[in-house]
């Protein structure tokens, strides 16, 4: 259902995309963007995360994440030096659970910009459900793709990323790049997505981000597949974290 | 986890080399310690799941120069879990139970609670336990009952179970807890406990408990923690505890076990076997009532360094920690530090038997 409606949001943006002036609202437009990373509202998806340092590949790092309306994520941590560790994101609210530990922790907000790659980058793969946005420019284009130029600002609690300026295809919207900046105004990172074609479907499949806080840091995330998958409201609630019959509902 | 027909399962191997360097001025000194002032502990250590099933053991093995040295097998956990209904689960089987909010001292983990007097514990055994539990979206109620059993080789040697509530809401920001909790001699213990996230940055959190065992003690926990966008956080923890000794308790100890020392030619079997239970004191989760942890540390890519300061005002004594945590590639991790008792001969740290402890962890994880 959700497919047939991403389809007809294209069908529909595309009667207005030769026009400027008639373009739809930034919202409409990020509801859009979200479909290429993200195809189902409830979805498992599983990823990898390669860190460079110095254009070396320094370690990878493999992740299931299942998310959910409502600002609600589940990153099940699967490499073998992390096995048994996730993190918890529902709102503006985290919580982590080490490896052979029974006690759920809540973390804050700046913990999860920490480690490998920021768990919100994996973790959070809309941009609708916790940003606004301005058109900044309507007629621009990104490393000779013609682009449309958005300033998002959060309107949540919690975001990884305080601001966002986002290039966004003019013809489908896909996602092509982004700046990433945090609460104080610091650009943090810059991100660049690779879409392909897919089960029929253009999605985004890897990101790119380079650290300009540690300039020498590149991370690729690759997000290895999507498939929509839907987990009981109780598997949200923290405590439930210390429970390890997850796959029982799969 | 590696997946194969017989479940997920994820191995891991780790040797843990320990230096003990010894306070000789120590009333409880006794040239018996030298004989563990190298040790090497090995772990192979195998966790498993599959459909509802959760196993970890252990194969330890413990070399001390000139001490009895062991090999152990130990079955530290095995349980299943399984929903009941949309909302009730049960589990059963030995499990960890540990509840705590706090970072050094958990009040509420008052049916198990971890060592602190060692640099490197070996994981805790889980307990027998049958816990059936009610989830909601944002709460939990668990009935819980356990049934430690002590074993000495395939002897049991004592058992103590006990039934506990344990109530649990989360609420935006915080997350609020209560435990109430019957032994079989019909003890009482209750307490509770709340963490709150306060901006971006900042964490308070405070635990309390009461045992009714203890004479009616009290034992309680309030920090702040604080985290920098650099990746640098920081931790300020005040720890009551009212079942620990106070200075006067321990000047007297101090007075007995010097006078047994006295006597140790006079009356040697049975002056050593006092001077080994007066030891025991250090053995406590706390050493004095009041406790004070200062932590700082950085969450770096690679390297994680960390330096712990643990202060016991009522004596000036304190153990001092340096930390430094390092990834090896993909699947290595080793681990450096050292541990320093500091305090004026008349402190409970400034007597304990060791000066200084280096120690190191090297873990490698494997698929099998």
């Amino acid at each position: 259902m959700s497919k047939l409606l991403n389809y007809l949001i294209i069908i529909f943006l595309f009667g207005y995309a030769n026009s400027v002036a008639s373009l739809p609202e930034v919202a409409t437009i990020l509801k859009v963007a979200d479909s290429f990373r993200l195809p189902t509202a409830t979805a498992r998806v599983e990823t990898l995360v390669e860190l460079y340092k110095n254009e070396v590949l320094e370690k990878s790092r493999e992740y299931r994440v299942y998310l959910k309306p409502g600002r609600r994520s589940l990153v099940l941590f699967r490499s073998p030096q992390e096995a048994g560790q996730k993190v918890l994101m529902v709102e503006e609210n985290f919580w982590m659970l080490m490896p052979n530990s029974r006690r759920p922790i809540r973390i804050t907000p700046i913990q999860k910009l920490l480690g490998e790659a920021a768990t919100g980058d994996i973790a959070t793969l809309t941009w609708s459900e916790y940003y606004s946005g301005t058109l900044v420019e309507a007629d621009t284009d990104y490393q000779g793709t013609p682009a449309l130029s958005l300033a998002l600002d959060s309107k949540v609690k919690g975001t990884t990323y305080a601001h966002i300026d986002l290039w966004v295809a003019r013809d489908d919207y896909a996602p092509l790049a982004a700046d990433l900046y945090v609460q104080s105004g610091k650009l943090a990172k810059q991100a660049k997505f690779i879409t392909e074609t897919v089960a029929g479907q253009r999605r985004v499949v890897r990101m790119t981000l380079l650290d300009r806080l540690q300039r020498q840091r590149r991370t690729e995330v690759k997000m290895l597949s999507v498939t929509a998958a839907e987990l009981p409201d109780k598997y949200f609630n923290p405590m439930f974290l210390i429970r390890n019959n997850l796959e029982e509902t799969e | 986890m590696a997946s194969t027909a017989w479940g997920d399962s994820d191995w891991k191997l780790r040797l843990l080399p320990e230096y003990h360097h010894f306070n000789e001025q120590s009333p409880f000194y006794s040239t018996n310690s030298l004989s563990r002032q190298r040790q090497l502990r090995g772990e192979l250590l195998l966790q498993w799941q599959q459909a509802g099933w959760t196993g970890e053991g252990a194969l330890t093995t413990q070399f001390a120069e000139a001490a009895d040295n062991e090999a152990q097998l130990k079955l530290q956990e095995l349980f299943y879990e399984t929903s009941l209904s949309d909302d009730w689960e049960i589990s059963l089987g030995k499990k960890r139970l540990g509840w705590g909010v706090g970072y050094g001292f958990r009040p509420l983990d008052l049916l198990q609670r971890e060592p602190r007097r060692m640099v490197q514990p070996p994981l805790l055994d889980g307990i027998p336990s049958i816990i059936l539990e009610k989830f909601s979206e944002t709460g939990s109620i668990s009935l819980i009952y356990t049934n430690d059993i002590q074993w000495q080789g395939t002897a049991i040697t004592d058992t103590r179970s006990a039934g506990t509530l344990r109530w649990y809401q989360s609420l935006e920001e915080w997350d609020l807890l209560a435990i109430t909790s019957w032994g079989e001699g019909g003890e009482l213990a209750g307490g509770g406990g709340f963490s709150r996230v306060l901006g971006e940055a900042w964490k308070i959190y405070t635990e309390w408990l009461y045992q009714q065992s203890h004479r009616g003690a009290w034992q309680s926990v309030v920090g702040l923690y604080w985290t920098g966008a650099s990746g640098l956080n920081g931790l300020i923890e005040y720890g009551y505890d009212g079942t620990a000794y106070r200075t006067q308790d321990w000047q007297a100890l101090f007075d007995l076990t010097q006078l047994q020392r006295n006597q140790l030619n006079t009356l040697p079997a049975a002056d050593a076997t006092n001077l080994n239970a007066n030891r025991q004191v250090y053995t406590a989760p706390n050493l004095l009532r009041d406790n004070l942890l200062l932590r700082l540390a950085y969450d770096g890519t690679r390297h994680d360094p960390a330096i712990e300061w643990l202060l016991t005002p009522a004596d000036g004594g304190s153990v001092l920690t340096l930390l430094l945590e390092s990834e090896i590639g993909n699947r290595q991790l080793l681990r450096l530090g050292v541990r320093n008792y500091l305090g004026p001969s008349d402190s409970a740290y400034g007597n304990l038997t060791e000066d200084w402890v280096l120690f190191a962890t090297w873990q490698t994880a494997f698929e099998w």
